[in-house]
């Protein structure tokens, strides 16, 4: 008996984490799933309904609506994060005395919440007391800036302040990746004459692929589950004009007792996230195993 | 076979010194604007809190306050005095989120230590598909589970209470700090286990008393990660719990959203600033473990 | 073809002297190899020639003219690193020619050489595989072929075959010696590893803490060494080394050991000294192991000893032994066929043409 506890401890030790995790994620995941299934509203019900919930879903404007602006969201944020990043990084390798210093400032955005961030913009953004009336001041006197109201580029102003929060994070993940390079393989192509534009450009970049990888991962990880942001910026607004299917998920399931489609629209995020993750982790654990 | 040519050797030196220069000061000004464009948000912030709503309708975004007035801080830290419902102050959501941030990080930092260990020290059957399982938790989103949840912490009697969301971040904090903590011990040799099997050292005694100890560096870094992600939670506070249990981030928002007749931007901004200062004094304080719990929780596996 | 000569260079890490006035002259075609243990700043000297480290002070001089301020491009040199530093996105034709086609060499030229060099080094049939498809061995040719394809007035090693397996390492070298034979060109190579110092070099360097400590033919620096330092740094086992005080009587000079109880005295008649100590001053004396040896009449200047042995160790084709000698260790080569045992006694003799002198106080040879 004792013996046999003590084969098993280190199992007996893990299993109630264990079982939280198998539970409140995987159970409830599950659930989610068959809720997406049935026919809730306000409470859960557990007859099986078929997919008409996600016929709902997908026939509905406000999260077609939702979807295309997650699209648009997530190529900017991803693209100007990733050029920010990388450029920042870069000019941070350049052995410079302030790097300490400036990576501080590039990043502490991060430790900020999203509900901060976007209560800060949405007063920069402030259609007439923020930025234009600054530009105004300062002679530029055609200058209109309204962005936060106006229905065709409210999602932009999303795209801004999260690419003001999250860019500095590509910069650390990219400057990480660049000091982990040997020190020797730059030596050597300064020998072979190549200019440092030529070095970065066909030496080092090309060996940042695994950065390439997470960064992007990281990112859209990130996007899909933005709803903080939205909510403080913009609340989804003016209108609908700038939601998301995070938002969406929470007004239907908190607001407008739609349990079912609610849930649906959840299993969409899961899937999405799942057809990223998975492939990253796959090719990650493999990469690992190689290393080892 | 070149051979040097110093006429044309002179000529690039000198070139290459002046191009040098140039490219120095270029670099630095490009820098310089970066970050300025990642202070100016702060400073915004720090000003607008600074000046008078009179100020403000005068002045822009950029112009300084004519004197420094801590007014704003004073009515976004504990109200007006009187009681009507748009005088939402910070004060009490402050401690609500400390009182929920202390316990979930301690207890999610604890068990991650025991599972790590437990997952790279003893090795069993099956150990790392257990690990690819916590492992995913790190990512779903949480729309996933937020309406059973909801469900469970009222089956449970613990919906819109501080406990109710101790044991939530706790729960889905649990994927990070095992993650973290078994990436940690796979580096430490198993050699130093065995010797202190051989020693007669047993589980427990192995973990507290040859593990624990050369733990400090992970464990700053997970403690740090759990209390930003904790303390910056949005998502989990606004959908199980409203009115006097929501945490800070949930206050301000409400605050921002409810002020009445007249915006004061300036409580806003004061509010904003009070409720991002613990995790911007952690960063500062601390801001290599920052990076590092940053750059260890996306480079996964 | 090229000559290097290197005056005064100085280098500071910080607070930390790297480099301390080193004087350094290279003649075209020579093999000079910078030998020292780690930190003694080797690297860093070479990383200067290369122009990869900046100058704090001093000359570095490419035939004649100051490179000081010139780019590692400009200065037509190649580079052998410890890593290979192989770039990994690339195949191994593509880091083979990177060099030349970013100085613009017409394609013809680049496809003739990378021919003639990879088919040299026998990495021919690797030329489309990238550098993580590589064995070791293979990496450290192609870094090999990437520095000869540029046909460099000077070549450089770093460490090149430290990161190989012994048998590797042996054959590397070979081939490294036989390159040096047949492109004449000057080079320069570091190394911690005295074999590989001793068997490529026409010149060595001994360095240790920032200051070249001699300079000279491999036979030199074994059979002379100028210091305590290189003494014991060149030859395995160590060369023996013991304490005592020079004593002279009319013509007749000789060595006490310091701990000795009967009167014993080693003549130094047959040494030629630098400059003749003083009577009573410390000194120490030098002799390598394998001067320790079986009495041999063909010697004409040989000191009796009967030692018993304390360690023996057999290497295979011969056996090192050590004995107590006045309260030193000193260590012998002799030939492995002896009958010897542990604490019994056996006459050797030492050779006195081949020993060293040294000043205890200033270390260096007198």
């Amino acid at each position: 008996m004792l013996y046999w506890l003590q084969r098993n401890l280190p199992k007996i030790v893990i299993s109630p984490s264990f079982a939280v995790i198998i539970w409140f994620v995987y159970g409830f995941v599950l659930w989610t799933f068959y809720v997406s299934f049935t026919k809730s509203k306000m409470l859960p019900r557990y007859e099986f309904w078929g997919i008409d919930q996600h016929f709902r879903l997908w026939s509905n404007p406000r999260w077609f609506n939702a979807v295309e602006n997650l699209l648009i969201f997530t190529i900017l944020f991803v693209l100007v994060c990733l050029l920010i990043g990388i450029i920042l990084s870069i000019l941070l390798d350049q052995k410079i005395r302030t790097e300490g210093f400036l990576r501080t400032i590039y990043l502490y955005p991060m430790a900020l919440s999203f509900i901060v961030t976007g209560t800060a913009w949405k007063w920069i953004l402030n259609p007439t007391m923020g930025l234009e009336k600054l530009l105004n001041d300062w002679g530029f006197t055609e200058f209109t800036f309204d962005w936060l109201v106006n229905r065709d580029m409210s999602i932009y102003t999303i795209v801004i302040a999260a690419v003001w929060q999250s860019s500095g994070f590509v910069m650390a993940l990219f400057l990480a990746g660049l000091r982990s390079i040997d020190d020797e393989i730059v030596k050597a192509a300064k020998i072979d004459g190549a200019s440092l534009y030529s070095i970065y450009l066909t030496i080092i970049l090309p060996m940042m692929r695994p950065v390439f990888m997470s960064s992007i991962v990281i990112l859209l990880h990130i996007s899909i589950k933005s709803y903080d942001l939205v909510v403080a910026l913009t609340a989804g607004g003016p209108g609908i004009s700038s939601d998301m299917p995070a938002v969406f998920m929470t007004q239907m399931a908190f607001h407008r007792s739609e349990i079912g489609l609610a849930s649906a629209s959840a299993v969409m995020m899961f899937l999405t996230v799942l057809a990223i993750i998975v492939p990253y982790l796959y090719s990650e654990l493999r990469r690992q195993d190689a290393n080892s | 076979m070149q051979t040097l040519d110093f006429q044309k050797m002179e000529n690039i030196e000198r070139s290459s010194a002046r191009k040098r220069i140039f490219y120095r000061w270029l670099l630095f000004i490009i820098l310089g604007i970066f970050a300025l464009y990642y202070l100016a948000p702060l400073y915004v912030m720090i000003i607008t809190s600074l000046k008078t709503m009179e100020e403000i309708r005068q002045g822009n975004l950029m112009t300084l306050p004519r004197e420094i007035i801590f007014d704003s801080w004073i009515t976004a830290w504990s109200g007006r005095g009187g009681i009507d419902a748009g005088n939402v102050f910070l004060r009490p959501f402050f401690w609500n989120s400390l009182k929920m941030v202390v316990p979930a990080v301690a207890i999610s930092t604890f068990f991650g230590a025991l599972n790590g260990y437990a997952l790279t020290k003893w090795r069993f059957k099956g150990d790392n598909i257990i690990f690819l399982l916590f492992l995913f938790g790190c990512f779903i989103p949480y729309q996933a589970i937020l309406l059973p949840m909801s469900r469970t912490l009222g089956f449970l009697g613990i919906s819109n209470s501080i406990s109710g969301l101790v044991l939530v971040h706790t729960v889905y904090g649990l994927s990070f700090t095992t993650l973290f903590f078994r990436n940690y011990y796979i580096s430490i040799p198993d050699e130093m286990i065995k010797a202190a099997r051989i020693d007669g050292a047993g589980f427990f005694k192995i973990f507290f008393k040859v593990l624990i100890p050369i733990s400090a560096p992970i464990a700053v870094v997970t403690v740090i990660w759990q209390f930003t992600n904790i303390w910056n939670d949005f998502l989990f506070g606004s959908s199980f719990s409203f009115g006097e249990a929501a945490p800070i981030q949930v206050a301000l928002n409400n605050m921002v959203l409810t002020s009445t007749s007249v915006k004061e931007y300036n409580v806003d901004m004061a509010a904003a600033f009070i409720a991002g200062i613990p995790t911007l004094l952690v960063y500062i304080l601390a801001g290599k473990y920052f990076i590092r719990g940053l750059t260890a929780g996306s480079v996964k596996g | 073809m090229a000559t290097l000569k290197v005056i005064n260079l100085t280098k500071s890490f910080g607070n930390t002297k790297v480099l301390k006035q080193i004087n350094l002259k290279v003649n075209d075609g020579e093999f000079i190899v910078l030998l020292g243990p780690s930190g003694c700043g080797k690297s860093t000297l070479l990383n200067m020639i290369a122009g990869l480290e900046t100058v704090d002070d001093g000359e570095i001089l490419i035939d004649e003219y100051v490179v000081n301020r010139v780019e590692p491009k400009d200065r037509n040199i190649a580079m052998v690193f410890q890593s290979y530093a192989l770039y990994p996105a690339m195949t191994v034709r593509n880091n083979v020619i990177f060099g030349l086609k970013q100085r613009k060499i017409s394609k013809e030229h680049i496809e003739k050489s990378l021919n003639h060099f990879s088919k040299m080094l026998k990495i021919d049939q690797l030329l489309d595989r990238k550098p993580a498809q590589l064995s070791g061995g293979q990496r450290q040719r192609v870094a090999m072929g990437r520095a000869l394809v540029r046909e460099p007035q000077i070549f450089l090693f770093d460490e090149p075959l430290s990161n190989l397996d012994a048998k590797l390492r042996v054959e590397m070298r070979h081939e490294i010696n036989k390159l040096h034979e047949s492109l004449g060109t000057t080079m320069i190579y570091v190394t911690h590893d005295q074999v590989e110092a001793m068997s490529l070099a026409t010149r060595i360097a001994v360095m240790n803490e920032g200051i070249i400590q001699q300079i000279g033919t491999p036979q030199e620096i074994y059979d002379k060494p100028n210091s305590i330092f290189v003494a014991d740094f060149i030859g395995s086992p160590a060369i023996n080394l013991i304490q005592g005080k020079f004593y002279k009587d009319g013509t007749i000079s000789c060595f006490i050991p310091e701990q000795q109880k009967e009167n014993v005295k080693i003549s130094l008649n047959d040494y030629s000294f630098i400059s003749e100590p003083k009577e009573g001053q410390e000194i120490i004396l030098g002799f390598r192991p394998e001067h320790l040896n079986l009495p041999d009449t063909s010697l004409n200047s040989q000191m009796a000893v009967s030692l018993k042995p304390s360690l023996i160790e057999l290497t295979g084709y011969e056996k090192e032994v050590s004995f107590e000698f006045y309260g030193n260790e000193i260590t012998g080569r002799l030939p492995r066929h002896i009958n010897i045992e542990l604490g019994k006694p056996i006459s050797l003799s030492i050779d006195l043409s081949e020993i060293s002198i040294f000043d205890k106080s200033s270390t260096m040879r007198i």
